[in-house]
C-alpha cells in the first residue's frame, strides 16, 4: 500500500503542472477571445496585392 | 452594403464617406483629454486605442474591418473581438490619427465609440473559477474514496486524504472565495446587508467545523460540498457579468458620445468639454446635425434653426447674427459658431436630463424586488443560526452543526443567484428582438402597465416618408424616366426625402440609371450627374435658376429647369397598426398625447381606428407631464423627443423609439434598438414570460428554504446533508431561471 504516496506525489504534481498551464493561458490572453480566432482559418491570410 | 463597399475600396484608396444626416464625425477621438478615457500608451510609444464595433455579424465583417484598415495604415496593428464587439488598435503616437480609421470603418458601415471599460476583464474571474474548480475535482476524487470504500475508514490513507483536502480547501477559500468576504465585510462597515454574508458565513464555519474535525480525527467532513458551492457561485456570477458587459457594450454603442461639445479657443482652435461644463462666454461650434446645447448668442452671420426636438413638431427658422438660440435647438445647414449664454449645468436640457434621470432612479418602488426579499432572507436566517448556535451553547459541536447545517441549507442563493440569471436571460430575449431594456425596473414593471401613452410625430408616425407625384413637365421626361433616375438615389444618402423618394420609385418597377458625383447640401437638396444632364433635388430655390412661381420642398429639375415636384405625407411607422392591436388585444388602453395639430391628430385616430377621445392635440412638454402624473393606474409613455422626456421620466414606465433625442434615450427605461414598434408587443411577452420564470423561482427557493430552515433547525438535518442539498438547490434555481422561453 506504502506506493500509494508516490502516486500522490505524482499526481500531485501533474495537478499543479496543469493548474500552471491554465493560469498561464488565462494571463496570456487565451480566453479573452474565443470566436474570432476559430473562425479567422476559414478566411484567407493574405490581401491580394493589384 | 458592407462587402460591396470593401471591393470598392480596394480599387479607390481614398474612400469617401457618404454624406448624410447619420454620417458621425469621429475627430474628438484625437483629442487628448478625451483619448486618455480609452487609450494606453506604453514605454515604446505605441498606443493602443480601445474601440466598440457596431454591426459586426459574422467573421467575414472581422475581416474587412481588419484588412481595411491594413491596407490603408500598413503599419498599424488592429485586433477585432467578434464575440464582444470590440477591438483594439494600436498604432505608434503622432503617425496617425485614430479619427482617420474611426472614418473609414465609418464608411464602411461600422460605427466605432470609445470603449471606456476597457480595463474590466474577466481574467480574474476566470483565474478564480479555475482554482476552485480544480480544487473540487481534487477533493471529490479524494472523498470519492472515502465514500465508496468502508475499509478506508479509519486507516491512516483516510487521515491523509482529509488532510490534503483540507489543504485544498484552503487553497480555495483563500483565494477564489476572497470575493465573499470583501463584500460582506464592506457591507458590515457600512452598516447594510449583503446577500454575501450568509454565503460567507456558510463558507467559514464549514470550513472551521471540518478543519476541526479533521484535526481531531473524528465526526464528518464537507469540503467537497462548500467547494461545489464556492465553484457554482462563483460560475453564477461570471455568467451575470457576462450578460452585464454586453449590455453595457450595447448603451455605449447605442448614445455614442453625445454629451461633448466643441469649443473654441482664443485661436479658433477646437476643444471638448462636456456639455454640462459649458461656462457663459464660452464658443461653441455647432456642426449640421448637432444640438445647442445651451441658451447663446449666434455668432455666425446666419443659421437654420430646427426646434423639433424641443416643440415635438418640425419647425425651422432662419436666424441672424446676434439674434439668441433656445437649448435643444438642432442645427441643420452649415457649421455655426454660437457664444454660450448660461452655465452648461442650468441649461433647460441639462435639467430635464438630470430630473429625468432621478425620477428614473425613484420609480417603481412599488413592486418587491428579488432584492428585498434576498435581504429579508438574509437577516432572518441570520438570526434563526444565531438562537440555534445559542441555544446549545455548552454543547459546541451541535450548536456548530446545527447552525451551519442552517447557514448552508437556507443559502439565499436560490435567490440571489435566480434574479440576476432570470433578468439576465430576459435583456438576452430582448436583444434577439431588437429591445435594450435600461433597467429592472422596466422588465418588472411592463407586464402591468394598464395604459400606453404614444407620442405622434417621430413615434407613431414617420414625418414626410412617403411621396406623392404631385406634377410633372412631361415635355422633360415622362414618369418611368423619373423613376429609374429616382431607383438609384438611396445608396447615396440615408435623407428621409431621398428614402422617400427612391421607395416611390421602387412601385415603379425599372432599373436604374448610374449617378455620378452626388452631393448633399445640409438644409438644401441634392445634386448629382446622370449621364450628360444634371439633377437637383431640394427646396425650390436650390433646384430650378427661375423659381418664381414655383413652390414646394420636394422639387425636381434637369439642368436647372423645373421638371416635377412631389408632396410628402407622413406615414405610419412600421409595425404600428399590428402594435396597436397587440396592445387592444392585451386590453391594454391607448392614448395619443401630441403637440401636432387636431386635424392631423383625428386623422391618425381614425387610420388606427381608436376611440376619438383618446387622443389630446396641441399639447406642450409640461401638458404631457401634468396628464401623466394625473394617471392612477401603471402606465408608460412612449416617445422620442425632448418634449416627451419629462412625461417619460414621470410615467412609471417609458419606451424611447428609435432614433429618439438624447434626452429621450436617457429617460427611457426601454430603448427600441430598430425602427419596428411590434418589438414592444415582443418586449410584453417577454416580460410576462419572465414575471412568470421569477415567480416560479421564487416558489421553488421558498418552500426549498421554509423545509430546509425547519430541518436544519430542529437538528433532523446533518451539515453534511445540508451541503449536498444546498448545490443541489442552486443547479436547480439555475436550471429555472435560464430555461425559459418568452411564448
Amino acid at each position: 500500500m506504502e506506493v500509494l504516496y508516490i502516486l500522490i506525489l505524482i499526481s500531485f504534481i501533474l495537478a499543479f503542472a496543469s493548474l500552471g498551464g491554465f493560469i498561464w493561458a488565462v494571463r496570456s490572453g487565451q480566453f479573452e477571445d474565443l470566436k474570432t480566432p476559430a473562425e479567422s482559418i476559414l478566411f484567407e491570410d493574405n490581401t491580394t496585392e493589384e | 452594403m458592407h462587402l460591396d463597399d470593401y471591393y470598392k475600396l480596394l480599387k479607390d484608396k481614398k474612400p469617401q464617406s457618404q454624406l448624410s444626416k447619420k454620417n458621425r464625425l469621429y475627430d474628438y477621438l484625437d483629442h487628448e483629454s478625451i483619448q486618455s478615457s480609452f487609450c494606453q500608451e506604453d514605454e515604446t510609444g505605441n498606443l493602443t486605442a480601445h474601440l466598440y464595433f457596431s454591426n459586426l455579424e459574422c467573421y467575414a465583417c472581422t475581416w474587412v474591418c481588419e484588412k481595411a484598415i491594413k491596407k490603408r495604415f500598413p503599419d498599424v496593428k488592429i485586433q477585432v473581438n467578434l464575440a464582444e464587439n470590440k477591438g483594439k488598435i494600436i498604432i505608434q503616437k503622432g503617425q496617425h490619427k485614430i479619427s482617420e480609421m474611426a472614418q473609414l470603418l465609418d464608411s464602411l458601415g461600422y460605427p466605432v465609440s470609445a470603449n471606456k471599460n476597457f480595463k474590466d476583464t474577466r481574467q480574474g474571474q476566470i483565474l478564480n473559477m479555475g482554482l476552485a474548480f480544480f480544487c473540487l475535482m481534487n477533493v471529490m476524487l479524494l472523498s470519492s474514496a472515502e465514500y465508496l470504500s468502508s475499509d478506508l475508514i479509519g486507516s491512516k490513507f483516510y487521515h491523509l486524504f482529509r488532510y490534503i483536502s483540507l489543504g485544498l480547501a484552503t487553497l480555495a477559500i483563500a483565494i477564489p472565495a476572497q470575493g465573499f468576504y470583501k463584500n460582506s465585510w464592506r457591507a458590515i462597515r457600512t452598516g447594510g446587508i449583503h446577500l454575501d454574508i450568509p454565503i460567507a458565513l456558510a463558507i467559514i464555519f464549514s470550513y472551521a467545523f471540518s478543519a476541526y474535525n479533521t484535526i481531531l480525527k473524528e465526526g464528518p467532513v464537507f469540503f467537497d460540498s462548500m467547494l461545489a458551492v464556492i465553484f457554482l457561485l462563483l460560475v453564477g456570477r461570471y455568467i451575470q457579468s457576462l450578460a452585464l458587459a454586453h449590455h453595457q457594450r450595447k448603451f455605449a454603442t447605442e448614445s455614442q458620445d453625445s454629451h461633448l461639445v466643441r469649443i473654441l479657443d482664443d485661436n479658433d482652435k477646437e476643444t471638448f468639454k462636456e456639455y454640462r461644463l459649458v461656462n457663459p462666454g464660452d464658443r461653441l461650434r455647432i456642426l449640421p446635425g448637432d444640438i445647442v446645447p445651451v441658451r447663446s448668442r449666434l455668432e455666425s452671420s446666419d443659421a437654420t434653426i430646427n426646434w423639433e426636438l424641443i416643440t415635438g413638431e418640425e419647425k425651422v427658422t432662419s436666424l441672424k447674427k446676434g439674434e439668441s438660440i433656445p437649448a435643444g435647438s438642432y442645427n441643420c445647414n452649415v457649421a455655426i459658431t454660437v457664444e454660450s449664454l448660461e452655465l452648461g449645468s442650468q441649461s433647460e436640457l441639462y435639467i430635464i436630463e438630470e430630473s429625468s434621470s432621478q425620477l428614473l432612479e425613484q420609480k417603481g418602488q412599488v413592486l418587491v424586488s428579488s432584492d428585498r426579499i434576498a435581504k429579508f432572507l438574509v437577516s432572518f436566517v441570520l438570526i434563526v443560526s444565531a438562537i440555534i448556535f445559542f441555544a446549545h451553547a455548552p454543547n459546541w459541536e451541535i450548536a456548530i452543526s446545527r447552525s451551519v447545517a442552517t447557514l448552508l441549507i437556507a443559502c439565499p442563493c436560490a435567490f440571489g443567484l435566480g434574479a440576476p440569471l432570470i433578468i439576465s436571460r430576459a435583456l438576452q430575449l430582448g436583444l434577439n428582438e431588437g429591445l435594450l431594456f435600461r433597467t429592472q425596473k422596466a422588465i418588472e414593471t411592463l407586464p402591468l402597465v394598464k395604459e400606453f401613452f404614444f407620442d405622434k410625430t417621430g413615434t407613431l408616425t414617420v414625418p414626410g416618408n412617403k411621396a406623392i407625384l404631385d406634377d410633372i413637365d412631361t415635355e422633360l421626361g415622362n414618369k418611368t424616366d423619373l423613376a429609374k433616375i429616382l431607383a438609384g438615389i438611396a445608396q447615396h444618402s440615408n435623407h428621409h426625402v431621398i428614402k422617400a423618394l427612391s421607395n416611390w420609385s421602387g412601385d415603379h418597377d425599372c432599373e436604374a440609371f448610374s449617378l455620378s458625383q452626388f452631393r448633399e447640401d445640409f438644409g438644401q437638396g441634392v445634386s448629382f450627374q446622370v449621364g450628360e444632364e444634371l439633377i437637383k433635388i431640394g427646396r425650390a430655390d436650390f433646384a430650378v435658376a427661375n423659381y418664381s412661381g414655383v413652390s414646394g420642398n420636394t422639387i425636381i429639375s434637369k439642368n436647372h429647369k423645373y421638371w416635377a415636384s412631389f408632396q410628402l405625407k407622413e406615414s405610419l411607422q412600421k409595425g404600428c397598426t399590428s402594435l396597436i392591436e397587440d396592445l387592444q388585444a392585451r386590453k391594454a388602453g391607448v392614448q395619443i398625447l401630441s403637440g401636432d395639430k387636431g386635424d392631423r391628430v383625428d386623422m391618425l385616430v381614425s387610420r388606427l381606428n381608436l376611440d376619438p377621445k383618446t387622443s389630446i392635440s396641441g399639447m406642450k412638454p409640461h401638458d404631457k407631464l401634468n396628464t401623466l402624473q394625473q394617471q392612477k393606474t401603471v402606465c408608460a409613455m412612449i416617445g422620442n423627443g425632448i418634449n416627451d422626456s419629462m412625461a417619460m421620466a414621470a410615467s412609471q414606465l417609458s419606451i424611447a423609439v428609435h432614433e429618439a433625442s438624447h434626452q429621450a434615450k436617457a429617460s427611457s427605461d426601454i430603448l427600441l434598438l430598430n425602427e419596428d414598434l411590434s418589438s414592444i408587443g415582443k418586449a410584453m411577452t417577454i416580460t410576462t414570460a419572465c414575471r412568470k420564470a421569477f415567480k416560479r423561482s421564487f416558489r421553488f427557493a421558498f418552500a426549498f428554504n421554509l423545509i430546509g430552515i425547519s430541518l436544519g433547525a430542529s437538528g433532523y438535518l446533518s451539515p453534511v446533508v445540508a451541503a449536498i442539498f444546498m448545490p443541489i438547490s442552486s443547479i436547480t434555481v439555475l436550471y429555472l431561471a435560464s430555461h425559459w422561453e418568452a411564448k
